[in-house]
This record gives structure tokens, sequence and C-alpha cells, in this order.
């Protein structure tokens, strides 16, 4: 189903949530909604659900205004899993058939095993729904709505607050449907690596505003404003040539080489962009022995205070930017101008291509 | 004591009848205010509507009416000079019936509709994106608050059944018509004879005990 909306603005007692939102998503595409909380994702997503009405604009379900169509007819083509979702008071298989339930469709159990399967969830047919854990809950709350095979399924914040294991289940299962392209997905996300992964295409959003929209990968390049580049956290972003040597793969930054994980198939001389979160690199004063394979030399050159945190950037070479607590600065007796080694392990470096 | 026992042990027509009709009137009663407060009460929960509140407040006025009141308006209704006389209700199970209806309907209504709205907004958003209609949404709504609901109908039921002035105002205490068990129990212990008050005190006793074990593990549930 074609989803496209002409300047869709929502008001919530007097406030604006959303500004102009014109959008078409794709069919058959993952489309992504990208921005910090509170910035109208799922409001929005809500909004293209049926489950609450625009302030202002039009919403065309394949070229025809939303309110032309059966509702039922309409809502049945397509569903939404919250960002909380929540189980019926009952056991996990009914909760998984009760989009077939409602729609009379046939061959339930079968459906219902492949949805588990799917979820990694099997044989949990028989729990009751309401002694899952909050990762399963989600899984369940996929499952439910997948099952069904509707025509656009919305996913809010589908990996929020969930256990490492539920997280990683969950984006397999998206990652194998955006390689199938058959199903046309639009998810919403904080997180900004996640978009890139997940999605085909990317909005960000900002104040309840579309502020840019294309490939996540371009967004680190060209961060279309300094919002962009502030809420990306675009503070560690490198391009450079892979090389391998003895096996082992880095990216050549020119000044310096740092390791990254073991790529297969690369092409010498590839370009590549990498990034690193700030959080994920160690400061000592003294070179550190462990088993992270890049370490550098570096000198402070900007301190930063950051709502409790300290932002610090080193230069050893090119500038690497760290946040650790004030008290790991106090103890490291960090000021302008020391020496330090940063630490980080070949795993923490995000690689983007840059086609 | 003796008598008493062999009164239960054999329970005689007569007892066995009031027992019967005590529950025919109650339980018609109860399913006859479910098909206005059910209504009602998923209304006021579900919608937004002008005069909601109005509505919410007035029922739950409506509870801290005495019996005797309802006893005595259902009675002027439905005497001999009045507009409804001529159905000849008075004095007759439907007028017990009639009675007792009302005097449930603030009570369902108002737990129904605490039942209704202990339903999340989340489960009913989720019943709708899964693609429920309006009767399969309102029996998740129904499923949803099962143990709350059952508790609503088992309160008003005991209210009702236990209900002796009012029923007897428009009920009239007729032996082998209209006389239920607590009317029953009410003119025997009156007369002296208790042999027969007690037994029927005892059912009623545990009638009620019955009623309140389900009830509380139905709370129970309900809270989980």
């Amino acid at each position: 189903m074609r989803i496209k909306t002409e300047a869709i603005g929502k008001t919530f007692n007097g406030k604006e949530v959303l500004k102009n939102i014109s959008l078409e998503i794709e069919e058959n595409r993952i489309s992504c909604f990208l921005g910090p909380n509170g910035v109208g994702k799922t409001t929005l997503l809500r909004i293209l659900n049926l489950l609450e009405r625009p302030s202002q604009g039009k919403i065309y379900y394949d070229g025809k205004i939303y309110q032309r169509i059966d509702r039922l007819s309409l809502q049945r083509r397509m569903v939404l899993v919250g960002q909380n979702p929540v189980m019926f008071d009952t056991s996990v298989y009914h909760n998984v058939s009760y989009g077939l339930r409602v729609r009379r469709m046939k061959d339930t159990k079968r459906k219902i095993k492949q949805a588990l399967e799917m979820v990694k969830l099997s044989g949990m047919e028989n729990r009751s729904a309401l002694t899952l854990s909050g990762g399963e809950i989600q899984r369940v709350a996929l499952a439910r709505a997948l099952v069904i095979k509707p025509e656009v399924s919305f996913l809010d914040e589908p990996t929020h607050n969930l256990d490492p294991l539920s997280k990683e289940i969950i984006e397999d299962l998206i990652l194998r449907l955006k390689d199938e392209s058959r199903r046309t997905i639009v998810l919403s996300t904080h997180d900004l690596l996640q978009a890139e992964k997940l999605s085909h295409k990317v909005y960000l959003l900002k104040e309840g505003k579309i502020i840019q929209e294309g490939k996540a990968r371009e967004f680190f390049v060209f961060p279309s404003s300094s919002f962009s580049a502030e809420f990306l956290g675009i503070r560690n972003l490198f391009k450079g040539k892979l090389i391998q040597m003895n096996g082992i793969s880095f990216l050549d930054l020119g000044k310096l080489k740092i390791e990254i994980p073991p790529l297969e198939k690369i092409k010498q001389k590839d370009e590549m962009y990498a990034s690193l979160r700030p959080e994920e690199i160690l400061v000592s004063s003294q070179p550190l022995v462990s088993s992270a394979r890049n370490s550098f030399q570096g000198k402070v050159i900007k301190m930063e205070n950051k709502a409790g945190l300290v932002e610090l950037t080193a230069d050893c070479g090119i500038p690497f930017t760290v946040v650790l607590t004030k008290r790991s600065k106090d103890d490291l007796n960090l000021e302008l101008g020391k020496k330090v080694y940063l630490t980080f392990k070949a795993s923490a470096v995000h690689l983007m291509d840059s086609g | 004591m003796y008598k008493m026992i062999e009164i239960v042990s054999s329970l005689d027509g007569e007892v066995l009848g009031i027992v019967f009709l005590s529950f025919r009137v109650s339980l018609t009663a109860i399913a006859l205010s479910c098909l206005l407060s059910l209504p009602l009460s998923l209304l006021l929960a579900l919608k937004n509507f002008p005069g909601r509140r109005v509505i919410i407040s007035i029922i739950n006025s409506l509870l801290a009416v005495p019996a005797v009141a309802i006893g005595l308006v259902v009675y002027l209704f439905l005497t001999r000079r009045s507009p409804l006389g001529a159905l000849g209700l008075l004095y007759s199970p439907w007028a017990m019936i009639i009675a007792q209806g009302l005097l449930a309907i603030p009570i369902i209504t108002s737990l129904a509709l605490a039942a209704f709205r202990s339903v999340s907004r989340q489960i009913r958003e989720t019943a709708i994106t899964l693609g429920a209609s309006l009767h399969q949404f309102i029996l998740t709504i129904f499923r949803e608050s099962r143990y709350s609901l059952a508790a609503a109908l088992i309160m008003g039921f005991a209210r009702v059944i236990g209900e002796t002035g009012m029923t007897m105002m428009v009920g009239g205490n007729i032996k082998g018509s209209t006389r239920v068990m607590t009317t029953a129990i009410a003119l025997e212990t009156m007369k002296g004879n208790f042999e027969l008050a007690i037994t029927l005190g005892i059912i009623l006793l545990a009638v009620s005990l019955l009623i309140g074990v389900p009830l509380q593990l139905l709370q129970g549930a309900g809270k989980r």
C-alpha cells in the first residue's frame, strides 16, 4: 500500500508536535523516523496508523484520502507495534492469533508456530502472556503484528529498553525483512546506527519537522545542519582507506592506522567512513596493557563539562573525542596539554561504505 | 434442632420453592439490569461526551439511595390507581424483579464502569491496530475485564438476594407466590417459628459464602 502525506500537522493542547510533514512511504522498503525523544515520531506513526487524527493536512492511502475509505478495511491492511507493547490477559498463542481471528484467517496454528519461530520464542504458545519479560513481550508483540502479513507495519522504537539478546533477535529479524524487501515497514528510533543498519531511507526529525531525508550514511557525511551533526553525535568520524596486513584489517587515516573488525573480501584502497562513539574510548595516563587493539598517544587539547560528564578532545595526530565522568577526570589529573593514551577495541569502530 | 435437620435433609417442597423463587427473582433482576448497566457503563468508559461526568456522578449518588425508597417508588407506580396499575404487577414476582433490578442498576453500572476503565488505553489501541471490528473490540474489552466484571455481577446479585424490606413491600410475601428467603425468614422469626427461619437463614448464609469466596478469588485474580 502506498502512503502519502501532505502537510500533516498535529497540535496537542496548543502545543504543535508535528509541523508540515509531507512524505511518501516507499513500498516494500523500510523507512525510519530518526530523532531524539519527544520529537513527534510516535505521534506521526500513530497518525499514519489512524490511531490519531492529524490537526491539519491530508493522508492518502493508495491515492485515496483516508476519510473516503472504509476505516476497518483500511485498518486491517496495516498494524502498529507500540514502544511499550501490552499483552492481552491470555496465553501467548491467543495473543498472537488475535489479528488472525478478527480477520477470520485460516491455518492459524501453523502461522503462529512460524511467527513464534521468527522471534525465537518457539514452544511458548501456552505461556500466560502476562508472565513474559519485557524483551519477550516486545517479541511476541512483533510476532502478533507480523503474523497478519500486513501491507504496512509501523514499529515504534522496536528495541527500546530491551535486553541485548532481544535487541539482537529483533534487529536480525528486521534485517532479514530488509533483505527480502517484500514488506513495507516504517520504524522509529533515536539511534542513528540502528537507523542506518535497519532501514533503506531515513527521515531525520527535529521539533516536529522533517529536517533531512535520505540514506543515513549521507547524514554522517553531509549533515544538513548543526542540529543533524549534534544529534547524530558526530564526534569521531573518519574517512580512510581500507588496507589489510597479515590478515588484519586497518583503516588508514593518513596520520595513523586504526584496526577495524575483520572484513572479508575487501578491495584494497576502498574508501570507507568510520565512526567511533566517544564512550567507547578509554583514557589513561600510562600505556595500557589490554586486549584492545587500538592505542594511541595524544595530548589533551580541549575539555568541556556536559551534564555531569566531561567531553575531552585529544590530538593523536587526528583529534578524538572521548566522554568520561568527572571523577575519572579528577583521578587522572587531566588538564589541557597533558599527555594521555587512548585505547579502544577494533570492534568499537563502526564502518560505513562511502557509496 | 432435630426438626431443623429434618427440614434441611428433606428439603420439603415449601422450602425448595422459596429458595428457587429467590434465585429466579434475583437472577432475572440482575440479567435485566445488565441490559441497561453494561451498555451504559461501556459507553461511559469508552466515549467522552458532554454530560458524561454528570451521569457518572448521578449513578454514584444513586448507590446511596435506600432500598426502601426504591420499594416505595415501585409500589406507587404499580399500585392499582397508578398508570401501570392495570398491569396488575403489584404483589407478583415481577414487582420484586423490577425493584431488585432498579436497586442493582447503579451498583452494577458503577462497578462495571470501573472494570471497563481498568482496561488500559494501550490494550484498546492494540485491539484496534490489530484490526478488531467494533463488536470484536467490545468483546475484547469484556474479556480483558472479565474478573472485575464478574465481581460486579456477583456484588449486585448478593445485594439484591439479601434485600428484605423493599422486596416485602412490593412482593407482599405471599405464601407460594412471592415468598422469598429473606421475607420468609423475617416472617417466621416474628411468628416464633425458628426452625424454618434458621433453615432458610443457613441456606442464605451458604449462598453468601458461596458467592463471597469466588468473589474474593476473582478480585485477587483481577489485581494480579
